[in-house]
């Protein structure tokens, strides 16, 4: 019977591997695809030619230095957003939690566009589509986790708060955006033409920035975090039942929650750093991976992060090929598709209560 | 493996819930602890694993402070069934009890982890819901499960707030029966009981809290008339049974 048993359970938890992997192995056709598709042609040829080393200069440039890095630049953020959510979702067993909705990627771009404007941290062209340029990421990634650390903050004040709803905290998260929205705008107040120019191009959220440098940095920071992530799985899955329970199996949930939660806005804070506010992303996809996997942190934060990838290379492949040559910022179009699906989420939650 | 309590004082806010509380419990004991509403009995069971820290006061266990012992330890050697679930998770039966695991987990659940759950279910006989999602069962049921994930804690003491709330007669005798043959294999029982004749019929320990404080404890032979009467300011009569003793209200017609 035991047996019988085991094996029934070894079938189930081997279907959701399968989805994992499979979103692993579309992740890649997904990528392919899009190295192939934009304003400029490149087909299969041009890709064997450019590993022969023949390839045409123009190709050659489009692919090494446009394509690829947006291509990553789309997966990294992707992961990083999704895993935010996810892990922020558990941790405040809150389901319309993610980085946006709870003014973390708000808070944390002032905090970038402060670095940029104030403290010199990026140049500014008048006449590219790349207008704002970051000079020293390493100060605009830091400033704005300081500032993603203190919208956490008042959100963990606030959820320790005995009767503290789901919608109270999101309520919270629009204060602490708008709060943060307001410093922008101050600092648009202030800048020059071209900077202003810069910082509202930088605040729709596009990833046609990342250089080969700015990558490399979000790999060192957004790996090691994510397999943080699986390794407190378990964790997570404890607090899920509340903080007494999860005492009472072993683990410490502040300290856990506040790790968890400073690691989830470094995550954002260096999404938002590079490609500014990509909203609602944090928020679908564990909502979506959570229908299949279910609330098995194990399977769900590993199966969010490749699917987030998925889902914002898809996006940004849209973008940029749906009004070709006109590239859209993928913020406006992650922005369209989630916007609905919070206000379904909120509607469902409110109805549960009453 | 005992407990024992010495002078524990616990406040929300400044209001004390428990007020100079002292006990011993021993290993075996089937506990229940009894009293009216508000009289700290869910506060004292969560002050037994650290799960509330007193202000005052120290809880020993095996002579060791438990405030020096992880949690993680703790939970190795003492479990818990919360009276209500805060959770709105979705996970099969199988996934719920193998929570109870944690202790012994680092990042994955081993074979051994799930051997052990399959053992639990198999001696729970619930083999006919184990993938099932744990918001598609009933109510007897989930209450079944939450006392089979403590036991895969592989605990020494359990710790249950008011396990049979909400449960029908039938449900409540399935849960007590099935904690009776737990303590009958060495796992001490402490238990919070709203209904006294379900105490009376189980446990061999009683402590009865009033006033913030423990007003007697005592084996069966507290459970007089007067003590009753006391304990929750009504009017009973203690009948005697052959089956066992029986607490009526009385004057109320």
């Amino acid at each position: 019977m035991t047996e019988k048993l085991l094996s029934k359970y070894k079938t189930y938890t081997k279907k959701r591997l399968c989805f994992i992997l499979c979103v692993f192995a579309a992740l890649f056709l997904i990528a392919f695809f899009s190295l192939l598709s934009g304003s400029i042609n490149i087909d299969l040829d041009d890709l064997y030619n450019l590993f022969t080393g023949n390839a045409d200069r123009t190709v050659w440039q489009v692919i090494l230095n446009i394509r690829l890095p947006r291509i990553l630049g789309a997966i990294l953020s992707g992961v990083a957003l999704s895993v935010s959510g996810a892990v922020i979702q558990s941790l405040l067993r809150n389901p319309l939690a993610s980085p946006f909705t709870l003014g973390i990627s708000g808070a944390a771009a002032f905090g970038a566009a402060f670095a940029i404007v104030v403290l010199g941290a990026g140049s500014s062209y008048a006449n590219s589509n790349d207008l704002a340029s970051i000079t020293n990421p390493y100060l605009v990634t830091g400033s704005a986790f300081l500032c993603s650390l203190a919208s956490v903050f008042i959100i963990l004040l606030l959820s320790n708060y005995r009767g503290a709803t789901p919608e109270m905290i999101i309520l919270s998260g629009i204060i602490i955006s708008s709060l943060f929205g307001a410093g922008i705008s101050a600092l648009q107040y202030f800048s020059d033409n071209i900077q202003l120019a810069s910082i509202i191009f930088w605040t729709f959220g596009d990833l046609g920035r990342a250089s080969w440098r700015d990558l490399l940095i979000q790999i060192v920071i957004i790996i090691p975090a994510l397999l943080y992530f699986i390794w407190k799985s378990w964790s997570y899955k404890s607090l899920q039942a509340g903080d007494e329970y999860a005492k009472s199996i072993g683990v410490d949930p502040v300290k856990t929650r506040l790790a968890g939660m400073v690691t989830a806005s470094l995550l954002t804070a260096i999404v938002v750093s590079f490609y500014g506010i990509i909203a609602f992303v944090g928020l679908v996809v564990p909502h979506i991976v959570r229908k299949i996997t279910g609330s098995d942190e194990l399977f769900l934060i590993p199966a969010s992060a490749l699917f987030g990838g998925v889902f914002l290379l898809i996006s940004d492949t849209l973008a940029r090929t749906v009004i070709s040559p006109i590239i859209l910022p993928v913020g406006i179009l992650t922005s369209f598709l989630g916007a609905p699906l919070f206000l379904f989420l909120l509607i469902k939650t409110v109805r549960k209560k009453y | 493996m005992n407990l024992k309590l010495e002078n524990i004082f616990f406040a929300y806010n400044g209001d004390y819930v428990l007020s100079n509380v002292s006990t011993t419990i021993q290993d075996g004991d089937f506990i229940a602890l009894v009293g009216p509403n508000g009289s700290g009995k869910s506060t004292f069971i969560k002050c037994l694993n650290k799960i509330l820290s007193p202000q005052k006061g120290i809880v020993f266990l095996e002579n060791k402070n438990i405030a020096r012992i992880s949690y993680k330890d703790l939970a190795k050697k003492m479990a818990y069934v919360p009276q209500k679930e805060q959770s709105h998770l979705s996970l099969t039966v199988f996934d719920y009890i193998l929570t109870g695991r944690k202790p012994y987990i680092h990042w994955k659940p081993g074979a051994s982890d799930l051997k052990k759950v399959a053992e639990i279910i198999s001696t729970f006989q619930i083999d006919d819901i184990a993938m099932k999602d744990i918001n598609k069962i009933s109510g007897g049921q989930y209450q079944m499960i939450s006392i089979a994930r403590a036991i895969a804690q592989e605990p020494r003491i359990l710790l249950l707030d008011e396990p049979t709330a909400n449960l029908d007669i039938k449900h409540q005798i399935e849960i007590m029966e099935l904690l009776k043959t737990l303590s009958k294999n060495g796992i001490s029982i402490i238990i919070t009981l709203h209904d006294i004749n379900t105490a009376i019929r189980y446990a061999n320990k009683f402590i009865m809290l009033k006033n913030k404080s423990v007003f007697i404890e005592g084996g069966k032979e507290i459970m007089t008339k007067k003590n009753i009467e006391e304990l929750y300011t009504i009017k009973v009569n203690v009948v005697q049974q052959p089956d066992g003793l029986f607490v009526i209200p009385s004057g109320l017609f």
